[in-house]
């Protein structure tokens, strides 16, 4: 994923995002005819669409079974299907043209607090990210007071973005633990990498040895903290 | 929830574990179709026929190994020596050991869920590293426990390991980065910050 960030002396570098996740280190083997082989998941339809027992009486259903196998459709059940689209149903099951999208807003005990329209969150990494001169954090005050959910390495594209990184991190990040960013227009907004994406906190963390850096990126979304207690 | 013993410093300490998420803490949102006299609507998958609308429970996931459906046991093997893997004990049955860490180490821990434990007393800015699988597993998860001013906690996750970096960065790393992100690993999440 690429970036743009901004220094304290308003220069702006394109560096790229490295996601740290390691590759898996096992995979799982069934034993067929033809030898091992990775299995796949598959979906498959297991019950007729809409339940056959919909709009039927008690009697109905019981007269139904004792003539036949009605929950047994031999044209649906087992069938593989891939899902490709979304649709919306009424209570009668038809598919719905003019439907509108809202977005409930809920309490930690489970109670509507605000609806409103839904609006997807965009990603806000176009316009240059900003190092803001507020919100530092030392490192021991950043393990107890936050949750780091997502761990970038941050790398330089070419040579002048080498030096940017490079010169970043010895004079504005080592020693200085970690620097908040902002982005939007005015830098005060929290970090949305992707569609529909959680915005986070992001913090900026740098070191050098010798003429090599070491830049991370780290993201939180939640205070390290316990849910209030329930008064009964 | 069940208590679980950890070796900390050496050191027995037996907590239970309660479950922190973002949740609990901020609240939750959800995204709901609505039709043109404001009753909820359902969501429906279409199949690439087109002629189905499929909704929750009427499709469930089988294994497919090459052509046919299996329901042979899989067995788990490790991706560079096809070697047996050996199940990872859950840390209920087996008590973790933790070490003393700084704050350094710490910070290099993605953390995928946190976890209060109520009967473990430590002063704030003390920090131990360990593992700690919630459930048998095959694949172990490390984990720190660390106090504030809220209590002690349990944080599981993943330590990363960046590395240092020098002018000659190999290109493919960024490539094959940049490919895996476009396979898609969307978050399809609505909800917003705290």
């Amino acid at each position: 994923m690429y970036i743009k960030l901004t220094n304290f002396q308003k220069r702006t570098a394109e560096l790229f995002l490295l996601s740290l996740n390691g590759s898996k280190t096992s995979k799982r083997l069934v034993t067929t005819a033809n030898g091992q082989m990775e299995p796949e998941s598959q979906a498959i339809i297991t019950r007729v669409p809409g339940g056959w027992t919909a709009d039927r009486r008690p009697e109905q259903i019981a007269e139904a079974l004792v003539k036949s196998d009605p929950e047994i459709d031999t044209q649906f059940i087992g069938k593989p299907v891939r899902i490709r689209s979304l649709a919306y149903l009424d209570e009668q099951r038809r598919p719905v043209c003019h439907f509108r999208l809202v977005e409930e807003k809920l309490t930690p005990e489970g109670a509507v607090k605000e609806t409103k329209p839904y609006k997807v969150s965009e990603p806000n990494i176009e316009l240059p990210i900003q190092i803001s001169p507020k919100g530092n954090q030392k490192t021991e005050d950043m393990v107890q007071k936050f949750v780091l959910h997502k761990i970038y390495q941050v790398v330089h594209l070419d040579s002048l973005s080498f030096d940017f990184l490079y010169s970043l991190c010895k004079t504005d990040l080592q020693n200085v633990g970690f620097v908040r960013l902002g982005c939007g227009l005015k830098g005060n907004e929290p970090l949305i990498l992707r569609r529909e994406g959680l915005p986070s906190f992001a913090y900026l963390r740098g070191r050098i040895d010798g003429d090599k850096y070491c830049c991370t990126l780290h993201l939180t979304h939640q205070e390290l903290k316990a849910p209030t207690e329930q008064s009964e | 929830m069940a208590a679980c013993t950890f070796n900390i410093d050496s050191t027995k300490h037996v907590s239970e574990l309660q479950k922190v998420t973002r949740d609990d803490l901020y609240g939750s949102r959800r995204v709901q179709a609505l039709g043109p006299d404001n009753k909820p609507l359902r969501r429906a998958g279409v199949p690439e026929e087109g002629n189905l609308y499929l909704v929750s429970g009427d499709i469930a996931r089988t294994v497919r190994a090459g052509e046919q459906f299996t329901l042979a046991p899989a067995e788990v093997v490790d991706s560079a020596t096809g070697q047996k893997k050996d199940v990872v004990p859950s840390s209920f049955k087996q008590a973790p050991e933790f070490r003393k860490a700084t704050a350094e180490e710490v910070s290099l821990l993605e953390v995928a869920s946190v976890y209060r434990l109520p009967g473990a007393q430590f002063q704030p800015g003390t920090f131990y590293l360990g593992t700690f699988n919630y459930r048998d597993g095959f694949e172990r998860n490390d984990a720190a426990i660390l106090a504030n001013g809220h209590g002690t906690f349990l944080l599981v996750g993943r330590l990363k390991k960046p590395g240092f970096v020098g002018m000659e960065i190999d290109s493919q790393l960024i490539a094959e980065s940049a490919a895996s992100e476009e396979a898609g690993e969307a978050t399809e999440n609505f909800e917003s910050l705290f």
